[in-house]
């Protein structure tokens, strides 16, 4: 018999006393070992990062305006190794948003979020809000001039709540008005409230984690797959991620270091407001003309349901297929976001404080979505091409179904009256929404046209369709 | 060189590099010299990580040539931006 080794000595000994390997620390599954599937392990890390070099600043930070400013710069200037420490936790809260988005559309294109995880995929949703929190909360602790300016403008969105909700949470998160209250409240969420959330929230996300264990590739259960011992293979794996990680982000650090704009002071010049780069989306979307003013409430709005609508999508989006090359529409929505994301993002960056023409928004956007929605259809007809060779008979006949309009000349003349009025009552709709004082009658009656349209242009397109069918089943 | 040797060679040569650079970091001036500091600690990862990926390697024709090529020239590039 094989003697065993001090590690192995010492791993039993734990094991048989907390039981770790047929728990927490249990084997894998052999299709977990890439990158992509260790998104939420390196976020984790990130946090653990953050909470170090955060304690280390924390040695010397002093979380009132008078003294915020000059105590990073003391930190930066005069604190061994400060300046890599300061540029590091600023990076590394970059890296963790970045991955975080990675995660979440991962999960999305792949779709773990179904049936039982649900509650695992709105934990993680939630988890990456307060990590957006834990950005905007942080943002303001050096006490910059752009700082505070980005700061009291994402305040001031608050103003499309209600009274009864404006004013105790305003009072929550900036307290009764002064700059030592607020930056002390933004202070005590970045260091203590919000860690101390999201702490509990990847608690709670790894005990479900241990409840489901890692999900199925897309394409289905693998039969008699392999498992990875956790000790040392899953370790050194993800040392090994994590290494390279942690070097990226330092190196990057090393080679840009943090310049920070000046500090804040009330008589300090006015500066062009922009938020940090993870909120210029946003930030881009409330640029838009249509939404400047009393139009502000709608994009605010329209963010919120976009959100909500996320947040949802394990309790819609029922369907038990995974594969995300047999779910074109989810497949090729998850680019389309992806796409909007970043164009909105460096548009934010190149049009600081510009307020950006309808036409203009509606080309840019409209224009993406239509790229990303051209690129994807052609890869999937393309895709289904491959695996179902083209001939010109199968192309001939699915171009059957153009006849049908002609075949059917009465509904299609109903079908495009009901276009042309759904068109324009949806622009009334538009046109009032954004008015300052829409017309209450003009709005409803708009709205009812609008939904009547559609509801008979549905009832004629079905029986188009069924037409269609009968025609060609003969 | 047998097949077991070569990675013993690679896991040698690293772990001489690794405790090389870390004597380097240990005489740097810990605030006029971050950025070189930085980028060496950098360094270090980069060489860990290579380190574990041919040490959980079972046999030295797993170990792919790109990536410790890839490996390889980041440590280049990271000693050639602390030396330069």
């Amino acid at each position: 018999m094989q003697k065993k080794g001090l590690v192995a000595k010492l791993q039993d000994f734990l094991d048989s006393r907390i039981g770790f390997t047929s728990t927490f620390l249990r084997p894998v599954p052999y299709h977990a070992m890439d990158p992509f599937s260790w998104l939420g392990a390196i976020a984790v890390l990130a946090f653990f990062a953050q909470g170090l070099t955060g304690i280390l600043m924390l040695l010397y930070y002093v979380p009132t305006p008078d003294q915020a400013y000059s105590s990073t710069m003391y930190v930066i200037k005069s604190v061994p190794l400060g300046y890599l420490i300061e540029t590091f936790h600023l990076y590394m809260a970059y890296a963790m948003i970045i991955i975080v988005f990675m995660h979440l559309m991962r999960n999305y294109f792949v779709s773990v979020q179904k049936k039982p995880r649900e509650i695992m995929w709105v934990v993680g949703f939630i988890m990456g809000v307060v990590v957006l929190g834990q950005a905007f909360t942080g943002y303001l602790l050096p006490w910059t001039v752009l700082a505070k300016s980005a700061t009291d403008v994402g305040i001031g969105f608050l103003g499309i709540l209600p009274p009864q909700l404006l004013v105790p949470i305003k009072y929550l998160i900036a307290g009764a008005g002064t700059n030592t209250a607020e930056l002390f409240r933004f202070f005590v969420f970045h260091v203590v409230v919000l860690p101390f959330v999201l702490l509990l929230l990847i608690v709670l996300k790894l005990y479900l984690f241990e409840i489901h264990g890692a999900s199925d590739p897309p394409s289905g259960r693998v039969a008699k797959e392999k498992s990875i011992k956790w000790f040392p293979d899953v370790l050194l794996y993800m040392l090994m991620i994590g290494a390279v990680f942690v070097a990226a982000v330092l190196v990057a650090s090393a080679i840009f270091p943090l310049q920070l704009p000046p500090a804040y002071s009330p008589t300090a010049p006015a500066v062009v407001v922009q938020p940090d780069w993870y909120f210029l989306w946003q930030y881009q979307i409330l640029k838009f003309q249509v939404f400047e003013g009393p139009g502000e409430p709608i994009a605010l709005g329209i963010i919120t349901v976009a959100a909500l609508m996320m947040l949802l999508l394990p309790f819609y989006d029922r369907r038990k297929e995974r594969d995300p090359m047999k779910r074109p529409v989810y497949t090729t929505m998850g680019a389309i976001i992806i796409a909007e994301l970043i164009t909105l993002t460096i548009w934010g960056y190149l049009t600081p404080g510009q307020t950006i023409p309808n036409t203009e928004a509606i080309g840019v956007i409209g224009g993406v979505a239509l790229m990303v929605s051209l690129i994807f259809w052609g890869a999937f007809k393309l895709r289904h091409a491959v695996s179902k060779p083209i001939s010109v008979e199968s192309v001939a006949s699915k171009l059957q179904f153009l006849k049908t309009p002609f075949q059917n000349k009465g509904p299609t003349f109903v079908f495009l009256i009901l276009l042309v009025s759904s068109s324009a009552s949806m622009a009334t709709v538009v046109g009032q929404v954004t008015t300052p004082h829409p017309q209450f009658i003009q709005l409803s009656a708009s709205i009812s046209v609008l939904f009547a349209s559609l509801y008979l242009m549905l009832k004629l397109l079905r029986r188009l369709v069924l037409n269609y069918q009968t025609v060609s089943s003969k | 060189m047998s097949e077991k040797d070569s990675r013993v060679y690679i896991l040698s040569a690293l772990a001489v590099f690794m405790i090389v650079l870390a004597s380097v970091m240990w005489i740097l001036h810990p605030i006029a010299q971050q950025q070189q500091f930085g980028e060496l600690l950098g360094a270090e990862l980069i060489a860990f990580a290579m380190l574990t990926y041919v040490y959980t390697r079972n046999s030295a024709d797993e170990v792919k040539e790109f990536w410790i090529m890839a490996g390889t020239l980041a440590l280049a590039f990271l000693l050639g931006l602390v030396f330069i």
